[in-house]
């Protein structure tokens, strides 16, 4: 397998090369992008990373990498990515060592966020997002619940039962109706999750309405007492004065 | 207002009940009230700085708490048994309430239910403040505010106990209720939680506290007792009910209203009624239950 490898590495170098050479040799043509520059094709990549990997890592652990499968990736949602546009820091040869790559890695929603913007927004907000940002390693990734990326397909492809697969990962027992629980990282509003929506609505209705009762009592009663100090206070002066 | 003359003749002193000061004093919590409380502010303080931080966990100072008390698991954890302290905190009053009421038909907790003279005495009370009023009024055992305080409690155990009970557990509850139910008490637990921990801050602080008339504190609820003459001022009615009583200062009050007794006979009737068909339902007797329960621990764990 190894020495398969080396060979493939050294054909798609030799491959990049005559390209390059090629192209530096043609009159008039302009030079081709390097591959650092975040243009490298999905082929390129799968040069080695269509088969599983063993890579030895900084602490001299080794860690195994899934092979990407072309056809079932071209299947699934992500089709026509490119590779850098979701791990654009590997552009660059030779990659980045893990502990480099920081909270970058496929199934983070730092890398997803890039196009599922109101997705991850909806994730931060939510009791999942709550761990992670509070630094619970069991909060949940974008992946643990859709799924390998590169095979990920459409949530609203999903049957009930798939979705509810998903959450019984985490939550043994889950069923369709818990996914009603956690459905989707959008917010509730009033065509949405209508009742957490108007539940909540009324909760600050109420809490703005209660607190602004408080603060007026309390300001009102601080008011009267001062105004009631004074007063003693005058009189008070005021006879001291008349005595003397 | 009630000079010390008529204190003594009420009787006050009599039961010598005295300040180290040598003060008269009123007794107008008994124990079960002032560890309830004690019980109630504990765990609520707990539950708001263990709740908080997960509330607003956009905050760097949220993260920093959390990584101090040793992770969100165990933030998680010390918010549950705070929890677990507060709803058996809540279960504790309905008994005391219960028999109190129910066996002992002692009715001074009856006071605490609202009436139209409250909201009366709310109005007088801004009316006082902006000067439209020649004085403030007249309270009974427990003003209007006393009250608001105390039915908050309620409402706030029944909406934040039972959304938190709900999203300890979530998939029984999804097995039973739709799932948006869920994703509700997500919204109640949080949102009325920053009312509760709000109204304790403003208000609660404010009178126990920091009114200038209280400040550092108000130990009532601590001690039980209150001087004979600050409960003349904040509560004259039911000041001139003790002193009519003639020596009864730590009594309840002695003869119930017309409303207290229909009260009365409603909670009893319903607490011989749970009774009785509890016994029907296991025709068994407490002692039986206890030895019954005792059997299966033993077979179970033992």
């Amino acid at each position: 397998m190894a020495r398969g490898l080396k060979w493939r590495v050294c054909a798609a170098l030799a491959a990049v090369s005559a390209v390059w050479f090629i192209g530096l040799t043609s009159a008039g043509a302009e030079p081709p992008m390097p591959v650092a520059d975040g243009h490298a094709v999905n082929g390129l990549c799968l040069v080695c990373h269509g088969q599983e990997l063993t890579v030895r890592a900084s602490v001299g652990q080794e860690r195994t990498i899934d092979a990407v499968e072309l056809k079932a990736f071209n299947a699934a949602a992500h089709k026509g990515l490119e590779c850098v546009d979701c791990h654009p820091v590997q552009s660059a040869l030779p990659h980045l060592k893990p502990e480099g790559l920081g909270r970058l890695g496929a199934t983070d929603p730092v890398a997803c966020q890039e196009c599922h913007p109101d997705a991850y927004e909806g994730y931060r907000d939510g009791p999942h997002g709550t761990m992670a940002k509070l630094g619970d390693d069991r909060a949940p990734a974008c992946g643990d619940c859709h799924g390998n990326p590169h095979y990920v397909q459409l949530v609203r492809q999903w049957t009930e039962d798939d979705r509810a697969a998903a959450c019984a990962q985490c939550h043994s027992g889950a069923n369709t109706s818990f996914v009603e629980a956690s459905l989707g990282h959008k917010p509730p509003s009033a065509g949405f999750l209508s009742t957490p929506y108007f539940a909540g609505l009324f909760l600050m209705i109420l809490t703005a309405a209660t607190l602004a009762f408080g603060i007026i009592h309390v300001e009102l009663e601080m008011l009267r007492w001062l105004v009631r100090w004074w007063r003693s206070h005058s009189a008070r002066t005021a006879g001291d004065g008349h005595r003397s | 207002m009630a000079t010390e003359a008529s204190r003594r003749q009420a009787g006050v002193l009599a039961t010598g009940l005295r300040s180290p000061a040598g003060q008269a004093q009123v007794v107008r919590f008994d124990a079960h009230q002032r560890v309830q409380h004690l019980l109630m502010m504990s765990s609520f303080i707990v539950l708001a700085l263990t709740g908080l931080p997960q509330k607003f966990s956009d905050l760097g100072v949220s993260r920093w708490w959390v990584d101090s008390l040793g992770g969100l698991e165990m933030v998680r954890d010390i918010h549950h048994v705070a929890g677990f302290i507060m709803l058996a905190d809540c279960v504790y009053h309905l008994g005391y309430l219960f028999y109190r009421i129910g066996v002992q038909r002692r009715l001074g907790c009856l006071r605490m239910v609202p009436t139209f003279q409250d909201l009366r005495d709310g109005l007088q009370t801004v009316l006082y403040f902006l000067g439209l009023a020649p004085e403030k009024p007249k309270f009974d055992r427990f003003s209007y505010l006393e009250k608001f305080d105390y039915w908050a409690v309620f409402w706030g155990i029944a909406i934040i106990g039972g959304s938190g009970l709900a999203l300890m557990f979530p998939v029984a509850v999804t097995h039973l209720l739709p799932g948006q139910a869920v994703r509700v008490a997500l919204t109640l637990h949080g949102d009325e939680a920053i009312l509760a921990v709000g109204w304790i801050l403003v208000m609660h602080m404010f009178n126990v506290h920091l009114a200038p008339w209280v400040f550092p504190f108000n130990p009532a609820i601590f001690t039980g007792r209150l001087s004979a003459g600050r409960y003349a001022e904040d509560h004259p009615l039911e000041w001139a009910r003790l002193e009519a009583a003639g020596g009864a200062a730590q009594a309840p009050p002695t003869r119930p209203e017309p409303a207290d007794r229909r009260w009365a006979r409603a909670i009893a009737g319903v607490a011989r009624r749970v009774v009785a068909k509890g016994r029907a339902w296991a025709g068994l007797r407490p002692a039986a239950w206890a030895r019954k329960l005792i059997v299966l621990v033993r077979k179970r764990f033992v």
